[in-house]
This record gives structure tokens, sequence and C-alpha cells, in this order.
């Protein structure tokens, strides 16, 4: 995605329909015709009003790349890479054969719609062999099967990057297919409940109206014995999770929200069984069906909202498998005494081999360092944010992101065997730490629960005094009301509808409570380049030889960075580059013929000044470095950036401006937007020591950057967004990953966050408002069984109708940002 | 009012044999992605083809 992206403006316009024709449609532009539209950095003509609009129209919905893509076409993408893991040996490991066909199941991101859907199976099936290629949107899997073996893997796995896709074997196969019978189960027993509970209560009807008692007591025992039939089968299939849920908790001792539920269901249909069976409803007696299904079948529906949502987020999930990187590189030294790299699976490392790690890569082994130093991300494993360093002789543990430079590690124990292995607890750990909202809110529960039963079986006994034959219903009525659906109902519900609403915008939450954080923040810290602006992905040398091109472009060989796509951008034949490393938020240095180089920030590389510095290393400087050529990047100014910025300043937030960039340019850039808190030249640990003392002086930060050369500052603030994120690194790292390069999707987050938390405050208020008010009147006995099924399923309907209404709320953000 | 007899019977025996195509369509996949389904209705390229054919 970021070649294509990055080359195929400049290498592929010339042969673009440029000057002679329409940009969007490429017909001939009629005489006298003076319509333009700003592409590529430059005026391009169209031919009408109607392609001027689809052109805006693209570029609005961020599907500018259609261009470059359209010229790229699709068998021919100049650019396309094949990635390391399609290789045929490393591929062979996640393909299944059978007989003559291969099965492969890719996880693919960039997928956002349906057309993205479309263009990816459409795209692969126009491959020879493919026989079938089909995705599935909700869990971005794309199910191959063609006939041959894995050979076939790098020409699939180049066409899906040509067009955009970044793929890779999907691994946590086993919890997806656990996920996904979860889910057809939870869909089962809803639909069994709501077609049955339909049905009974088109049968209750009849009950309920006959005014007029015309209804014969024989006809009467058909409508019942018709309703028997079908609660059976509700209690047997639908409702059985919750006797098993409660005979598991009373097992354990513990009280949940099963036991008061599974007691309701089972006292309810019981009694109703046995009134029909010993006749008593001939006499007039009432059942208790209608209650019974309608409060199973708004159970089942809060529950089947809530494991969905459950489902979204653990698909963002890592699991142990996905730790583990996709291949490793293995170091050979061959007979001449020159070294060797070899692509391979990690579970085929075995100890002592010499394995190359570099930076944004996850270390796959318990390994021992022989060369290099960097630091270490093990966030993911011990919990620490800061980032460790280590050096020859350290001991680093698997699963470890390497964060810059590049080390040559010793393996010490096989990829199947170590820490990771211990690593789904401590996933675990790390999430529960995360919210510390949910351990409250179970305890609340528990003891709500047995207050619930105290009460109920209070209500019996003060009933069983004053009229036995009351005391049932009164307890069963008080058993449903007292029942915290609603309360239990309104979290999930909130959350749901605001996941769904940032994700029309193209936003994605990392973490389940991102929201409720974003919130309450009254800051909003930005990152300048990649945020504020966009590179325009030219350079302009500002001094030095133009052979510095060609040195500069290589030792930005394969780094995923704007400015480094800039350089590998340029015409020039770059030389080998060895030893290269990148040093986040300075710039990156390597050696060419046996010279060491660097480039990058001017004090990295030994200079003053400003732009873009390469240097050579030279020992009688006294900084140890000469200057050889200086650079600017161009950058612009995100056309939306001052409109987003209003925008969040009317909703009361705070701006600062936080960059690595040179001071001068960072003023510049803060004068014209009328920020007046501004901070440049802060290195990655500058930054995070800015938020620190923004959040001890009680300011709570939302910080958004690219992700790219900021990503240990996402960790560091309240909450973090990462806006058109393009590395892997960026979307672990940030709570709100924004796909859409678009700095309004900042405030419409802002917003629906802000919608969010009313709509749920007031939703809980509402539900427990409820269970306080009509408890006492259940007791009272003023409530009989079916008026408080009715309750109870208004008050959960009122909840997830009022955290619905979020949607519109988000309509109106949206029309609010994009004026559409 | 005697046809409610084998009416009402024959009601909940519909609604017994709607349950199972129900969960037929379940267990078969076909409410696993609503999502991507939805748009295929509205792809025409294959129209010429058969089902699973494409042109090499």
């Amino acid at each position: 995605m970021n070649t294509l992206s990055a080359a195929a403006p400049s290498e592929i316009s010339p042969s673009s329909a440029t000057a002679e024709g329409c940009y969007h449609c490429g017909l001939p532009i009629p005489p006298g015709e003076m319509l333009t539209v700003p592409a590529e950095g430059d005026a391009k003509p169209v031919c009408c009003h109607g392609c001027e609009a689809a052109y805006y129209w693209l570029k609005d919905q961020g599907l500018d790349r259609y261009y470059a893509l359209r010229e790229a076409g699709l068998g021919h993408a100049a650019k396309a890479e094949m990635p390391a893991w399609a290789s045929p040996e490393v591929a062979a490991r996640y393909v299944t054969r059978d007989g003559e066909n291969a099965e492969l199941v890719l996880a693919l991101s960039g997928l956002r719609c349906a057309a993205c859907a479309w263009l990816a199976e459409k795209g692969v099936a126009t491959l020879p062999a493919v026989q079938h290629a089909q995705v599935q949107l909700a869990t971005e899997r794309l199910h191959l099967r063609w006939t041959g073996d894995e050979s076939a893997v790098p020409a699939i796995a180049e066409r899906l990057s040509a067009l955009g896709f970044d793929a890779a074997p999907a691994r946590s196969e086993a919890a997806a297919e656990l996920r996904r019978k979860e889910h057809r189960k939870g869909l089962a027993r809803l639909g069994i409940a709501a077609l049955i509970t339909m049905q009974i209560m088109m049968l209750s009807l009849a009950d309920y109206l006959d005014l007029l008692s015309d209804l014969t007591p024989a006809y009467r025992q058909l409508l019942l014995w018709a309703q028997a039939v079908l609660a059976t089968v509700l209690v047997t299939t639908s409702a059985a999770p919750f006797f098993q849920g409660a005979w598991r908790a009373l097992k354990q001792k513990q009280l949940t929200m099963d036991v008061p539920v599974a007691l309701a269901l089972g006292l309810a249909y019981g009694a109703s069984i046995a009134l029909l069976v010993t006749g008593r409803t001939a006499q007039g007696a009432h059942v208790y069906f209608d209650s019974l299904v309608m409060f199973t079948f708004f159970l089942l529906a809060g529950r089947y909202a809530e494991a969905r949502l459950r489902h979204q987020f653990a698909q963002s999930d890592p699991t142990l498998e996905d730790l583990l990187p996709l291949t490793a590189l293995r170091l050979r030294s061959g007979e001449a005494g020159e070294e060797a790299r070899e692509t391979l699976h990690p579970m085929d490392l075995s100890p002592g081999d010499r394995i190359l790690v570099s930076a944004g890569q996850t270390v796959p082994c318990e390994a021992l360092v022989l060369e290099g130093s960097a630091a270490l991300r093990l966030d993911h494993l011990t919990g620490e944010a800061a980032p460790q360093p280590c050096s020859p002789g350290t001991a680093v543990p698997a699963g470890a992101t390497v964060l810059d430079g590049v080390l040559t590690l010793t393996v010490r124990q096989r990829a199947s065997e170590g820490r990771l292995a211990a690593l789904p607890t401590l996933l675990a750990r790390a999430r529960k730490s995360q919210s510390g909202e949910t351990p409250l809110l179970d305890r609340i529960a528990r003891h709500f629960f047995a207050f619930q039963l105290l009460i109920a079986l209070g209500a019996g006994v003060l009933w069983l005094v004053l009229a036995p034959e009351r005391a049932f219903e009164i307890v069963l009525a008080t058993l449903i009301i007292a029942c915290p659906c609603a309360l239990s109902l309104a979290t999930p519900a909130a959350r749901t509808t605001g996941a769904l609403a940032l994700r029309q915008q193209g936003l994605r939450l990392g973490r389940s409570d991102s929201l409720e954080r974003l919130a309450s923040i009254n800051r909003v810290v930005l990152d300048k380049t990649g945020t504020l602006t966009e590179p325009t992905g030219t350079l302009s040398c500002l001094e030095g030889p133009a052979s510095a091109w060609a040195l500069a472009k290589a030792l930005e060989r394969d780094i995923d960075h704007p400015l480094a796509r800039a350089f590998q951008a340029r015409p020039e034949a770059a030389p080998a580059v060895s030893a290269q490393r990148v040093v986040v938020g300075e710039g990156v240095e390597g050696c060419v013929n046996g010279i060491a180089y660097r480039l990058g920030r001017p004090r990295f590389a030994g200079t003053e000044g400003t732009g873009v510095v390469l240097s050579r290393a030279d020992a009688e400087s006294p900084s140890g470095w000469t200057l050889l050529a200086r650079f600017q990047s161009q950058e612009a100014l995100r056309p939306e950036a001052p409109e987003a910025l209003a925008a969040l300043r009317a909703q009361g937030v705070k701006l600062a401006l936080l960059s690595g960039d040179h001071g001068d340019r960072v003023a510049a850039v803060a004068a014209e937007l009328g920020l007046e808190t501004w901070e440049g030249d802060a290195t990655p640990e500058a930054k995070l020591e800015a938020l620190a003392r923004l959040r001890a002086a009680g300011e709570r930060v939302l910080y958004v950057g690219d992700g790219l050369n900021d990503a240990p500052a996402l960790g560091g603030a309240e909450v973090s967004l990462a806006l058109g994120a393009e590395s892997r690194f960026a979307q672990d790292a940030a709570d709100i990953v924004s796909f859409r390069r678009d700095l309004r999707t900042v405030p419409y987050a802002l917003g629906i966050a802000r919608s969010q938390r009313r709509r749920l405050h007031r939703n809980l208020l509402w539900a427990a408002g409820y269970n306080v008010a009509a408890v006492p009147l259940a007791v009272a006995g003023f409530v009989t069984p079916w008026l408080a099924a009715l309750g109870m399923t208004l008050s959960s309907l009122i909840v997830l109708v009022h955290a619905q209404r979020l949607a519109r709320d988000g309509a109106q953000h949206r029309r609010g940002l994009w004026k559409v | 009012m005697e046809s409610l007899i084998l009416l009402i019977p024959l009601s909940v025996l519909l609604i017994l044999i709607a349950l199972k195509a129900f969960l037929w369509a379940v267990n078969s996949g076909q409410f696993d992605d609503l999502d991507r389904e939805a748009a295929r209705i509205l792809e025409d390229d294959d129209l010429a083809e058969g089902k699973e054919g494409r042109s090499p």
C-alpha cells in the first residue's frame, strides 16, 4: 500500500491524460473550458462540472488513490512488492493442501467497505489458477482456493499488494472459529426466541381481549396447550444457557445474573405447566408463558448485542500467534566469509541460529543480543510502557518489538517453547488493568443479585401472611422486575453504537473503553508532519552535489516514513547499504562503500541549521561528521486543517502543537493556524515529557499523530489517535485509528465520544431509577408478572432506542463537518 | 370455531418448520457476514459467467 501510493503518482503521471485530456475521465477538454482540480500538486484540467464533482467526491471520501490505481492497472502495477512471508518456503507453513487444490486464509487490512472487498476478490480471481476468492468483511478475511501449491502464493501476494491491501496469513483462526461458533449460537437462540415470542404473544392475545368471556374453556385450553408446546421449545433451546450458567455459578458458590434469571424462568415455566396439567387453567387461572418468552427474548437480545461488540474488539486483540512475526531472517556465513540471509518461518529456527531483527519487527523467540543496540518495546509483555534499552549480552524475550536500530541475535530457545506460552494470561491481565470500570460494576452487581433474591424472598414471606394465594405471583413479578437487564444493556449498547458511528467515517477503536476516555479530554495535542501538514512527496536540495541524492536514497532504503518515501521515489540508482539503523525521531545511519553516513535532523548529523542533512563520518571534524548536502522536504498544510481546528475550538478544547521539526517551521504553521501553544525541536522523549507535564497540570490530553515517528507519544497521552495509520506499529499503539487521512475525523470522534457519554449517563440513570421505583411497586402487589415482563421489556427498549439515537448524533456531526 | 381445533396445532407445526429453516440458515453460515454479502447482489459483472467461473 505504501509503495504504491508513494510511487504511482510520480512514476505514472507522465503517461496519464494530463495536458490533453480531462484528469477524471480522459476525454478531450472542450475549447474554452477552464475548470481545474488541484491534484498531484498541480492544477489539472477537467472537462465538465460532473467530472469536477466526481473528483471532489472521491477526494472527500479519501479515495483519491483511485487515480494512482487506475493508472497502475490491475496486472502491471510497477512497484508491487512481494512481502517476505509469501516466499513459497515460508508460505508452505500457512497453506493447506487438499489434493490438487491449495487453500489459504489471509487477513487483509485496508478493507473499508463492500467496494474494497469487491476489488480484492476480483483482483485475485483474475489470476489464472485461482478458483475461489471470497472476502468476509466483518472478519477482514480473504478465503482463497486455487489449483496447484504454494508456488502460486507470491503472485497472489503481489497482486494484493498492488491493489493496496496489506495481506498476511490469518493465524488466530482457532480463536476466530470459536467466535464464529459463538456468534451462530447466539443468533440461533435469539432468532428462536423472537419467533416463539411473537407466536405466544399472538396466542395470548385471545386471552387478553376476551372481554365478553365468550371463549369457552375448551378453546382456551387449546390455546394454552399450543403456548405450552412453544414455550417448552424455547426453554429447552434459547433459555438453556441461563440454566447452565446458573448451575455453574451455584456449583462455585457464586451469584451471577443467571441465578435470579434462571429462578424466574424456572418458576414461571414450572408453575404454568403445573396449572395447565392439573386443569386449574380451565377454571380461569392465569399462566405466565407470555412473561417467560418476553423476558427470555430481551435478555438474549442484550447478550447478543454485547457478544457482537466483544467479538469486534477480540478481532483487533493480538493472540499468541499474532505476536509471533510471520518470518524470521537467518544469517548464514558462506565459505568465503560473506554473510547470506535467508527468510524462513520462525518455527523453523533452532537454538544457536543467528537472526537479524530490525526496527518495527518483533523478536520471534527467546534470544541473546550479539551485535547492535536498540530500544525494545515490551509493554504487551510486562506492562512497562517505557522503552527498554538493550546491548550485546542482553537476553531478549520473545515478542519484544524493536523500536530502533538493527539487532543480530542468537536463538536460545525454539519459538514454540519459552515465555510466549505464558502470554495469553499476561495479555488478559494488561487488558483488565486498562479498564478499571468493569470490576467495580461486577462487585456492585454481585451484591445486587443477592439483594434481588432477598427482596423476592421477603415479598414471598410477607404475602404468604397477607394473602397466600397471591404470594407466588408477586415473587415472580418481583424477580422479573428487579432484573437489571436495562442496566446491563446500557454500556454495551452505547459502545456498539458509538463504535459503529466511528466506523462510518473510517475510525476504529483499539480498546473498548477508548471512547469513554476520549469524552473527558480538554486538550488536543497535535503533531505537525503528517498530521497538520502533508508532505507533497517532493524534496529540494538546498546545498550539496547532485550525487548526494543517490546516497540519501540508499540510506532510506526499505524505511516506512513519508520522508523516506520521498527519497525512494527519486529516479537515481542507489548503491548498496549496510549496517542501516533507524533512530526514531532523529534519522537514519548506514554504511555505503565502507563509509558511514547519517541522514536526518541537523543535530543528529553533526551540524546546525534546518532541513534534512546528509553527512559523512569524519574523524577530523569536531562533531565527527562533515556536511555533504542539505535537503528540504516540501510540505503543505492539509486543506481541511483550519476547518478541523475551528471545530475543535468550538467543542471547547484547548489546542497545542508539538513537533519534532525545526522551530521556525513549527512556528510558521502555528501562526498560520492561529495556535498559541506550540513546541518545536521535540525529540520523542521531549514529547513524552511535554505530555507528562500537561497531565501533571491536571489536563486530560488527546494526542493526534501519524504514529510514524511518535509511537511512544501515542502511549503517553490519556487517549491517542493515529491519523491515516499505515504502519502496524501505530495501529497497535493508538487507542483510536483513523484510516481516512482527514483531520476532521478528530472533531468527529470527539463529538461522538461526548454524545455517547451523555446518552450512556442518561441510560444508566434511567435504568437504575426504573429498578429502584418499580421494585417497591412489585413487592406491594401492584404489578402482575406479565406487567413486570412488559416493564422490563420497555425499559430495555428505551435504553436501546436511546443509545441508537447516537447514530443520528453522528449524522449531525458529519453534516456539520463535511457539509454533505 | 371448530376449525381452530385443527388450525392451531397446524400453526404450531408451521412455526416449528420455520424454526428448523432458520436454524439451517444460521448453521450454513448465511448470517456470518452481513456487510459483504449484502453488496454482492449489486455486482453484475459475473452475469454472463457460470457459478464460480471466470475467464482466465
